[in-house]
């Protein structure tokens, strides 16, 4: 029965990378459901609060294209945080994050779109000071925090937040910190998507990302490993933020800093798929390029002037 | 504590009102506080871990589901850290389950469990990449949707 239930399956097999659609919720094909529920009911849940080993008991491989998916494909990505990135570079070495810590000149511009990079921007830099246990560059970027929220029309929603972070600053509560500073970001896009401003709760993902990721490269750069580099392995992440943008408001998409990030998003993909394995340094560095550029747009213009050095 | 659904085992009669007002009343507020009570039960099922040092993320996922359907959510997990995944449903009588499986199929969690009204798994990526989460809610009782929520934490 189970070699039967791995040869049916094994037609559905991967190859590469998988570009999800966003939309696809069709039923899988009766019979290979059957086939994956009887699997898993079979060999995985054997009875409540028991301890499971992780033996290949069956390939359960998702089809190729995910149209064909066994079950409703769940439409919302959650964009991982700097922290999650950050505390892997952490474990594979010693990295200068007090040499990432970069202190920009806010720019409160009236445009929404351009605010919303820069407060998840902002955010991401928090994360980065956290990294290097730096409490008057937590308190700095906490401070900036408010300010583009004043800016944004919700500092009421994020000034809790602010305080936690500037008081767990003061007794280096770096747990504490990172913990405010997911729950800042969050509630801004929780507030954005009711006040229906998706695209800026977009906008502040992104903004974020690029941020993290350009830390993230910056330090890779410095002592590249084929362990450190394959943080980057991360394709269907842009690719949703590029099927997102493609998903905006003309207005939004056309945005010079939002058509410029999907142009440069595209560049990113191209390098962390170029080479089929491990990610090359030069790729790394294209990376890192790419988002010091984007970064220079709305967050800090002397990244652009870095990344060409 | 168990709050006022928690509490109805096996009572449908209370609880199909309920559900028709919250899914046919039209009412925002009223959904999310559903779906904020799965994400409670989720978040309950992850306070033990907090202490062993996970940092809880406060974006998730969740919805409603037809008992005895599934969902899949594909998530970027990063090669170095260790995952819990949480499930929870506000309805009583449910069997959760939760697996994660890597882009080849392969299931990926190294411990699982399951109690009344939540479930974990855990996983340690051996790559950095996209991963799916298979999150299925079954159910005897005649439940016409039932809400589901699942949260992850790191370390």
């Amino acid at each position: 029965m189970v070699a039967i239930a791995v040869l049916s399956l094994r037609t559905y097999h991967f190859r590469g990378h998988v570009n999800f659609p966003r939309r696809h919720f069709s039923a899988y094909p009766a019979f290979c459901k059957l086939v994956l529920l009887a699997g898993l009911g079979f060999f995985a849940w054997t009875g409540p609060a028991k301890a499971q080993q992780s033996e290949p008991v069956s390939r359960l491989s998702p089809p190729a294209v995910l149209s064909e998916f066994p079950a409703g494909l769940v439409d919302k990505v959650v964009i991982p945080v700097p922290g999650e990135v950050f505390m892997v570079l952490d474990k594979l070495g010693d990295p200068n994050w007090s040499g990432e810590i970069r202190d920009p000149e806010l720019q409160l511009d009236p445009d929404r779109i351009r605010l919303a990079l820069s407060f998840g921007a902002t955010v991401a830099e928090g994360f980065v000071a956290v990294q290097a246990e730096r409490p008057d560059a937590i308190e700095a970027t906490g401070k900036k925090i408010l300010r583009l929220a004043a800016a944004l029309g919700i500092e009421s929603a994020v000034t809790p937040h602010c305080y936690s972070i500037l008081e767990s600053a003061k007794t280096n509560d770096w747990k504490a910190i990172r913990r405010e500073l997911d729950r800042t970001e969050q509630t801004v896009r929780d507030t954005m998507e009711k006040l229906q401003d998706d695209e800026l709760a977009i906008c502040v993902s992104l903004g974020g990302w690029l941020r993290g990721t350009q830390a993230v490269t910056s330090l890779i750069s410095e002592t590249y490993s084929e362990d450190n580099a394959e943080l980057l392995n991360q394709p269907d992440l842009v690719s949703y933020f590029e099927e997102t943008i493609s998903e905006m408001s003309e207005d939004a998409m056309t945005h010079p800093d939002v058509a410029a990030i999907r142009k440069g998003l595209a560049y990113i993909h191209a390098a962390m798929t170029a080479d089929s394995g491990s990610i090359a340094v030069v790729e790394v560095n294209k990376i890192r390029a790419v988002c010091a550029d984007l970064l220079s747009r709305f967050y800090d213009a002397r990244l652009a002037t870095a990344s060409n050095n | 504590m168990q709050t006022g659904r928690r509490k109805q085992k096996g009572g449908a009669a209370i609880f199909i009102p309920a559900l028709v007002v919250v899914l046919f009343g039209l009412s925002l507020e009223g959904v999310r506080a559903v779906l904020d009570e799965a994400k409670s039960l989720a978040l309950e099922a992850a306070t033990p871990y907090v202490e062993k040092g996970f940092l809880i993320r406060e974006d998730g996922w969740g919805g409603t589901m037809k008992p005895g359907d599934t969902r899949w959510v594909r998530h970027q997990l990063f090669r170095g850290n260790e995952y819990w995944f949480w499930l929870g449903t506000s309805y009583a009588g449910c069997e959760l389950n939760l697996e994660i499986f890597d882009m080849d199929g392969m299931p990926v969690s190294l411990e699982t469990f399951q109690s009344a009204m939540y479930a974990g798994a855990r996983v340690l990526p051996s790559k950095t990449g996209t991963y799916l989460i298979f999150v299925e809610v079954k159910s005897q009782e005649a439940y016409g949707e039932v809400d589901w929520s699942l949260v992850y934490g790191f370390r």
